[in-house]
């Protein structure tokens, strides 16, 4: 059924590293992102951490070269894009199909806010070229044009599994022969809109958070971008000769219940790992590592887990929640944590939970606690869920 | 195995939810700011809801479900949307009350439903749809994107039946500051007639709802066949040319019977949109339809409504009084649509 969908590189900023070998540091350090909030300008700072990027906007646009007044979703967007894209000619790759597609839930909602701080008062005030960020396609074409790709472009919104749902459009693009090459992920950066938002929902934790743990009360919010390039089997052999991994499966579900939350037993959850087993033709026993989107709240924890159960029960692959280390980046977080699955692969890694105590009660599920080396890592599941019951679930394989 | 468009529900600035349009024609809109004629909401979801939803999710949501009746198919098992700015008055509204109480005494209601994928959401929740759900967010290739969506799904044999639909919404705030950005024609004469003839600068805002019940294998419900639908970005209009005589000569096409192109009354942007017509040779049977339901991120939605309720019958309805098409036989048509030079997108429908 159509050409194997290879991951031939990788690009990543997040809290804890503004590359890629920066984050495999932090694992190998044990160095969570989570602390106190440094950049973002809002009157919770001293009340919640935060998992920022430990940048200022002024030093990430003078790192890579870029206007300062852009919105610091391009900045981030444009740091994790240009490292996934540095090793190919780019002119060589525009002589193939090629699709650049991202995700976000905030656009460039940081300059949106400043914006109204005028606005409210006298709406002939505010300076507008601080709202033309807002949208969410604005990163995605800003930086397509500044890295010279073009072809087929778009965005994908589905809340925290935005970046996910993006890299299995451009696996299913390469898979039925649409296009040879496609840059596909996603970001986030921090605003006070969702630090408010999800502060309201009051399922944000006052400190590190601890997912997977029965005493856990929230997540950490965090920002961040990063993308895959994904490749053909034809296009593969000409550009990169050193593969990280495939894709073999993919499926995205609705669990079909709750604006904002899953069901307890988490259906949307079960379907999208079934489905994506199904596709991949693997057994629950093939699965090395389950990457969990794993955010620490009560409910997508309780959901993820009894789903996770009701799959692999009783022979549970390795597993844990990166969103302890980097945060939950929310339309990033599915491309951040693919750059992890497609890490444990191709250098036989397991990621641990920052933190681990105490299993959930009732469950049976225990996520692993330290950095694994040289550990043989043949298929990895990766889950990403989101308001409006969004589930999508990824496996990376062994070539 | 194709992709079936078997029903359809529009609701626009025109009386199209309640298919009065078929009989009374288009009405002339007068101004730079063209919002929906809403249906009676109850008819379709249950008061207790109704009351918790902003404007834009009502009208998706009901848009999808007459879409649905539409086909007679209440069990989709994908759903795909497309929003260039998705849920702006919640947006606005937990924006404003943020900044306005310095991030303080703020209530979840509009936080939760700004979010992208509401309206997505609230389908699968009503249709009962676990599968497939995604929602698609870049500026004027929004809906063309989640339609494309929707086809690979149906090729792939993943889904049977497919809700597929484009949705944006008109608010104060967001009019005032794309006004501001200078996007509408200030003009006090402007209307739905002229719109197209002025040759100034700037356009008039619009806003709509329209969903398709799309499927893989013809039913006797069947309207239209979508042969083709793709978008190009960061491309020269000469490679959109170049694609859009590949797909004649694929399906066989010397010249489509009709083509309805994205005409929004800007100088700078209908030119670009003649100079494509030209080249391809469609001038004599170009038409438009923003002038009909105004300029906004997923308007191309309405423009594919308007290409299957001609495809059903095979001929313009009187009524319709458009350019380029007088009574003749109608068996396939070429959507074009282009934001701001950037993006195209292409849309090849025939009669089924």
């Amino acid at each position: 059924m159509g050409t194997s969908v290879y991951v031939a590189h990788v690009g990543i900023i997040s809290p804890i590293g503004n590359n890629l070998a920066e984050n495999l540091q932090a694992f190998e350090e044990h160095r969570s992102g989570v602390d106190r909030a440094q950049f973002l300008k809002t009157r919770h700072d001293a009340e919640f951490p935060l998992a920022e990027v430990k940048f200022t906007n002024e030093e990430l646009a003078n790192k890579y070269d870029l206007d300062i007044g852009l919105s610091r979703t391009i900045l981030l967007s444009y740091a994790a894009a240009a490292e996934a894209l540095a090793p190919f000619d780019r002119k060589q790759i525009n002589e193939f199909r090629t699709g650049f597609i991202s995700a976000s839930t905030v656009g460039g909602m940081d300059k949106t806010e400043s914006f109204f701080e005028e606005y409210i008062n006298d709406s002939q005030s505010g300076d507008l070229k601080l709202v033309m960020h807002h949208d969410c396609g604005k990163p995605t074409d800003y930086v397509c044009n500044k890295l010279g790709l073009k072809g087929f472009v778009t965005t994908i919104s589905t809340a925290c599994s935005s970046s996910a749902n993006a890299i299995m459009l451009g696996a299913r693009m390469i898979k039925s022969g649409q296009l040879d090459i496609v840059v596909a992920g996603g970001v986030d950066a921090l605003t006070r809109f969702t630090l408010n938002g999800f502060n309201t929902l009051m399922i944000v934790d006052r400190e590190q958070s601890r997912p997977l743990d029965q005493t856990r009360v929230g997540l950490n919010l965090g920002e961040g971008a990063a993308y895959v390039v994904l490749m053909s089997e034809h296009a593969a052999k000409v550009f990169a000769p050193n593969i990280l991994c495939k894709i073999s499966g993919y499926c995205n579900t609705n669990d079909s219940f709750h604006q904002t939350a899953l069901s307890d037993d988490g259906k949307g959850p079960f379907l999208a790992m079934q489905g994506a087993l199904q596709m991949s033709g693997l057994l629950p026993s093939d699965i090395s590592y389950i990457n969990m989107h794993g955010t620490g709240t009560q409910n997508n924890d309780q959901a993820e887990g009894k789903a996770v159960e009701k799959i692999f029960h009783p022979n549970y692959p390795k597993l844990s929640s990166t969103k302890s280390f980097t945060g939950h980046t929310l339309g990033a977080s599915g491309a951040i944590e693919a750059v992890f699955s497609s890490m444990a692969i191709n250098k036989g890694l397991i990621f641990p939970n920052f933190t681990f105590n105490q299993p959930i009660d009732g469950l049976h599920i225990k996520p692993e606690t330290t950095f694994q080396k040289n550990v043989s890592v043949n298929h990895v599941l990766s889950n990403s869920f989101g308001f409006g019951g969004n589930c999508t679930s990824l496996i990376f394989s062994k070539i | 195995m194709g992709a079936f468009i078997n029903g359809a529900g529009t609701i626009s600035p025109q009386s199209t939810h309640n298919n009065e349009v078929l009989k009374n024609g288009f009405m002339t809109l007068a101004g730079n700011r063209f919002s929906c004629i809403e249906p009676d909401y109850s008819q379709f979801i249950d008061v207790k809801q109704i009351r918790r939803m902003s404007r834009i999710i009502k009208m998706g949501v009901v848009a999808a479900q007459m879409a649905s009746r539409d086909a007679e198919i209440d069990n989709p098992d994908a759903i795909i949307v497309g929003t260039a700015f998705g849920c702006l008055e919640d947006t606005n509204s937990f924006l404003s009350k943020l900044v306005q109480y310095k991030e303080d005494m703020l209530s979840p209601t509009a936080f939760i439903h700004s979010t992208h994928n509401t309206i997505a959401a609230q389908v699968a929740i009503i249709f009962r749809c676990h599968g497939y759900n995604s929602t698609y967010v870049h500026k004027g290739i929004s809906f063309e994107s989640a339609l494309m969506d929707a086809v690979l799904l149906l090729e792939e044999g993943a889904s049977k039946n497919v809700l597929v639909g484009g949705v944006d919404e008109i608010t104060e705030t967001g009019f005032n500051i794309m006004n501001r950005l200078g996007l509408y024609k200030d003009d006090e004469k402007i209307n739905s007639d002229n719109l197209l003839h002025l040759k100034t600068k700037g356009t008039v805002a619009g806003e709509g709802a329209t969903f398709f019940s799309v499927s893989d294998t013809r039913t006797n419900k069947s309207i239209a066949e979508i042969k083709y639908v793709r978008t190009f970005s960061f491309n020269t209009l000469d490679e959109v040319i170049t694609e859009t005589k590949k797909i004649f000569s694929e399906n066989s096409i010397i010249k489509p019977d009709m083509l309805i192109a994205g005409f929004n009354g800007d100088e700078k942007d209908d030119k670009l949109t003649n100079e494509f017509i030209n080249k391809i040779g469609c001038s004599d049977i170009a038409t438009g339809y923003k002038h009909l339901c105004g300029e906004y991120g997923t308007a191309s939605a309405f423009g594919l409504w308007m290409a299957t309720t001609i495809l059903k019958e095979k001929r313009v309805p009187v009524a319709f009084k458009l350019d380029g098409a007088s009574g003749k036989i109608i068996e396939n048509i070429l959507l074009y649509n282009h934001h701001g030079d950037i993006h195209h997108s292409l849309i090849l429908v025939t009669s089924c």
